[in-house]
């Protein structure tokens, strides 16, 4: 260029010492963030491959199947008990949770007409979900336990977990619901359908995907929190077999007691892998499904 | 679209050429091409800017002409999967996309407005200081004497002169603009770029702006990015015309707007193409 | 006629949805409303809670056993305070730069293995956590510092801080994703670097966030009960320095609670523990909510 000569001022593209100074530090600090990143993604892969590790030459199938055995009683056999009591647990408060959700949900994003009340109700659930598990099991203990006198039992265990699912399976619910574009919910009523109609047919088709991630999150919470089992529904060892009135054993109960009372690492090894993979399987199937699933993405 | 080679630039890029109006070119892009993942957005520009004029980027929406302002101070790799393929901009003889160039020295000299105003979450002298506390460009000025002279030159000191600390979110947006290009001026750029900067502001800060732009233009080279053809031929001196990526004809804003060579010009200015 | 009767019982049918699914939503709640109310009965009654709230705070101890026995809560609050402290002083840098690491540095790869990553972070139950604490941690302490049981307060925390984690980071992400590209493009636009803009511009944008990050990581801290409760040592002394045993108030409950006459001065005590720490979540919780109705009341404008 003729010109460049007369306007080329005599600041160039590399800048001055103090600018050079910054952008040294720019690169340590972008440094250091991508080693918070590296350790986040360390942190979880050493955890599971390290339980993986050590624990998978304790399972087998028997391992899964079995009784405990030995003496003291647990240092041989299986955890068929836990895993048939943690399942058994999961589906009660399944069961009574997801409809109450579901109904709610509805309720608070179709139904409910008043701005005020919904977001006051919104509130409350929120509030109810951050409570933690431990004053659930409080509550289980003394209203279900001992006031209704239930005792420790499969029913009243049940019932703490729906508890706890109620608001994290309606915040789910209602969160998926509302993300679909009101512009379904005017052009279908506009035909002179019912609100129930246009739920059933157009909402709940588009919502279900937010409604499977929230039964994935509660049922993976309520299995593995010990916390409100420990005193509303579990025993040290069962042999078996269900029962609404009668305690079962659970899988993170059972692993609480291996290691506290010293019985057998080994064996909680084995313990923990399951209740691990049992949760990461559950995970990655819903994911599977929402994936593969029929109906439109939202 | 494609659009025939024999319609395509007007301008010879190469040297030889004597310039209009006989400034030195500032800005002078050379067959630049751009993708967007893949998508081609700018397909050999051509395109150059002169000293102490203002250089109006028009033509249709979809065009091109943000992508081509934002290649010209290198904040285009902002945008994720966006890529220069080929060609360069010269700034002064300099090259924008040459090995080892500093992005950020080159946002530094070129500065740029944007279309929506939008205020950093600190009070308004401070806003004015954003970028001078960072490049140091003090040059024995003290903080008040910066803010000063930069909200002075965007006409602005006098309206906010009692209530600088107070949060920048607070202005209105015609004023909040203005605080942007002082936010800019602050920074001692050596070109400006606006990218439609008065689409989101009322006839009167739009005004405010035109002026603005008027005043700055004999320190400063300006290129603005505008939909608004009677704006063009207000400020400009320059105008290039984009259309589909392509730059189709750069002449002075007196010309192209009387007497444009190529057919789509003519009909885009006109008016029988929106 | 048929048509009409069908008509009929559908719109009949949409009311009573209406009114069941109403059903639905009082019937959650209720039950939700009447967990605190009846934490609250089980643990006042009797107590005069208000009267010795500073003797079973700070002054009495914690001996069921002595004569007279003294319901005291000073060394679990302590010791909750501690753990809690810990675990958040190492999440919160930690968490606050993953969370920046994914929003404004991660190549988008990246950020699909750590997203999943951090997941599984989060769904790994607390007793593994505190299985894992035992096994890995507890262990070595016993040898490293020559100590004869190694369960301490300084385990819990750190354990804790992996625990919370997650949560702090993908709540920061969050808030540091919901600042505006404009904004972040202007900055850029400046010639200034990343470290720069993220001081001036990203910090403040998103503190009402990385507040609620803070807030919901210290609710999980404090609620936190299986990892702390196997790897903080279970013992009623008031702890003195990181490397004691302590009992965290979650701890408490759940050790004690099993072998407790109902309704006796134990239990009560226990249960004014329990309200107490609910009363603390739900008020973190309500900060929360008021931060992110400000955050989204400022979005808006």
């Amino acid at each position: 260029m003729h010109n460049a000569a007369v306007l080329s001022p005599t600041a160039n593209m590399t800048g001055s010492e103090t600018y050079r100074l910054s952008v040294l530090r720019d690169r340590l600090w972008r440094a250091a963030l991508w080693f918070c990143g590296f350790i986040g993604f360390l942190l979880p892969v050493s955890i599971i491959s390290y339980l993986v590790f050590e624990g998978i030459h304790r399972v087998s199938w028997s391992f899964l199947v079995d009784y405990p055995k030995g003496t003291p009683l647990g240092t041989q056999g299986g955890i068929w008990p836990a895993v048939e009591g943690s399942l058994a647990l999961a589906s009660i408060g399944l069961l009574v949770a997801f409809p109450l959700a579901l109904g709610g949900g509805l309720y608070l994003s179709e139904y409910g007409r008043s701005q005020r009340f919904n977001e006051t109700v919104r509130f409350l659930v929120e509030c109810l979900a951050a409570v933690p598990s431990i004053i659930y099991g409080l509550f289980g203990y003394a209203f279900l336990v001992v006031f209704l006198k239930f005792g420790i039992s499969l029913i009243a265990g049940g019932l703490v977990l729906a508890l706890i699912m109620f608001p994290i399976l309606l915040i789910a619910i209602q969160e998926s619901l509302r993300s679909i574009d009101d512009a379904y919910r005017e052009m279908g009523l506009s035909l002179g359908v019912t609100r129930f109609y246009l739920i059933r047919r157009v909402l709940l088709r588009k919502a279900w995907r937010g409604i499977v991630a929230g039964i994935v999150l509660a049922v993976g919470h309520a299995v593995g929190s010990a916390a409100p089992v420990l005193f509303t529904a579990s025993i040290y060892f069962s042999k078996g077999g269900l029962g609404l009135d009668r305690p079962v054993m659970t899988l993170p109960t059972h692993l609480y007691n291996l290691v506290s009372e010293a019985i057998s690492f080994d064996q909680a090894f084995g313990t923990a892998l399951v209740l691990i993979a049992g949760l990461l399987i559950f995970n990655a199937s819903a994911t599977l499904l929402r994936r593969l699933g029929g109906g439109s993405a939202q | 679209m494609i659009v025939p080679m024999e319609m395509t630039c007007s301008y010879a890029p190469e040297g030889d050429h004597e310039d209009p109006a006989d400034g030195p070119r500032i800005f002078d892009v050379r067959d630049l091409s751009v993708t967007f993942n893949g998508r081609s957005v700018l397909r050999g520009v051509n395109a150059m800017a002169l000293d102490r004029q203002v250089l109006a980027i028009v033509g249709p929406s979809g065009s091109g002409k943000s992508t081509l302002l934002r290649t010209m101070n290198r904040t285009l790799e902002l945008t994720l999967d966006a890529r220069v393929t080929s060609g360069d901009i010269h700034f002064k003889g300099e090259r924008l996309y040459g090995n080892g160039t500093d992005p950020r020295l080159v946002r530094k000299r070129i500065c740029m407005v944007h279309q929506k105003p939008v205020a950093f979450p600190m009070s308004i002298g401070e806003n004015v200081l954003f970028g001078v506390r960072f490049h140091k460009n003090w040059n024995g000025r003290t903080k008040d004497e910066i803010i000063r002279s930069c909200l002075d030159r965007v006409g602005l000191w006098n309206e906010v002169k009692d209530r600088l600390s107070d949060p920048a979110s607070r202005l209105s947006v015609g004023q909040l603009q203005r605080l942007c290009i002082a936010r800019a001026l602050a920074n001692d750029p050596e070109a400006i770029l606006m990218d439609e900067p008065c689409s989101a502001l009322d006839p009167v800060s739009t005004a405010r702006i035109e002026e603005l732009i008027l005043a700055m233009k004999p320190q400063l080279p300006i290129v603005i990015v505008t939909h608004n053809l009677a704006q063009a031929r207000r400020i400009s001196d320059q105008s290039l015309f984009l259309y589909d990526g392509q730059s189709l004809e750069q002449d002075t804003t007196e010309r192209i707007f009387t007497h444009p060579k190529n057919g789509r010009v003519r009909d885009f200015i006109t008016g029988k193409v929106g | 006629m048929i048509r009409h009767f069908l008509a009929k019982t559908l719109y009949w049918s949409d009311a009573a949805v209406k009114k069941l699914s109403f059903l639905a939503l009082g019937t959650g709640v209720a039950f939700l409303l009447l967990m605190i109310v009846f934490v609250l009965r089980e643990s006042s009654l009797g107590l005069g809670f208000a009267m010795n709230l500073f003797d079973f705070l700070v002054r009495q101890p914690w001996a069921p056993m002595a004569t007279p026995p003294s319901h005291g809560i000073f060394h679990a609050w302590i010791s909750t305070l501690v753990v809690t402290g810990l675990s958040l002083g190492l999440a919160i840098p930690l968490g606050f730069g993953i969370g920046l690491f994914l929003s404004e540095v991660a190549p988008r790869w990246v950020q699909q293995v750590m997203q999943p990553a951090l997941e599984v972070l989060a769904g790994i139950p607390a007793v593994v956590y505190g299985f894992f604490g035992y096994v890995t941690l507890v262990r070595n302490f016993e040898t490293w510092f020559d100590m004869p049981a190694g369960e301490c307060l300084l385990i819990a925390g750190l354990i804790l801080a992996v625990m919370v984690l997650p949560f702090v980071a993908s709540t920061a992400a969050e808030a540091f994703r919901g600042v505006a590209q404009d904004l972040r493009e202007m900055a850029y636009g400046l010639g200034v670097t990343q470290l720069y803009v993220m001081r001036r511009v990203l910090f403040r944008k998103a503190l009402p966030g990385l507040f609620a990050a803070v807030a919901l990581g210290l609710a999980r801290a404090l609620g936190e009960t299986l990892a702390v409760l196997m790897l903080a040592g279970n013992t009623v002394a008031v702890p003195h320095s990181l490397l004691d045993r302590g009992q965290p108030l979650t701890a408490l409950l759940t050790t004690e609670l099993g072998e407790t006459v109902v309704h006796s001065d134990k239990y009560q005590a226990l249960f004014a523990s329990g309200f107490i720490l609910l009363i603390v979540v739900l008020g973190i919780n309500v900060m929360i909510w008021t931060l992110k109705h400000r955050f989204l009341e400022r979005s808006h404008a």
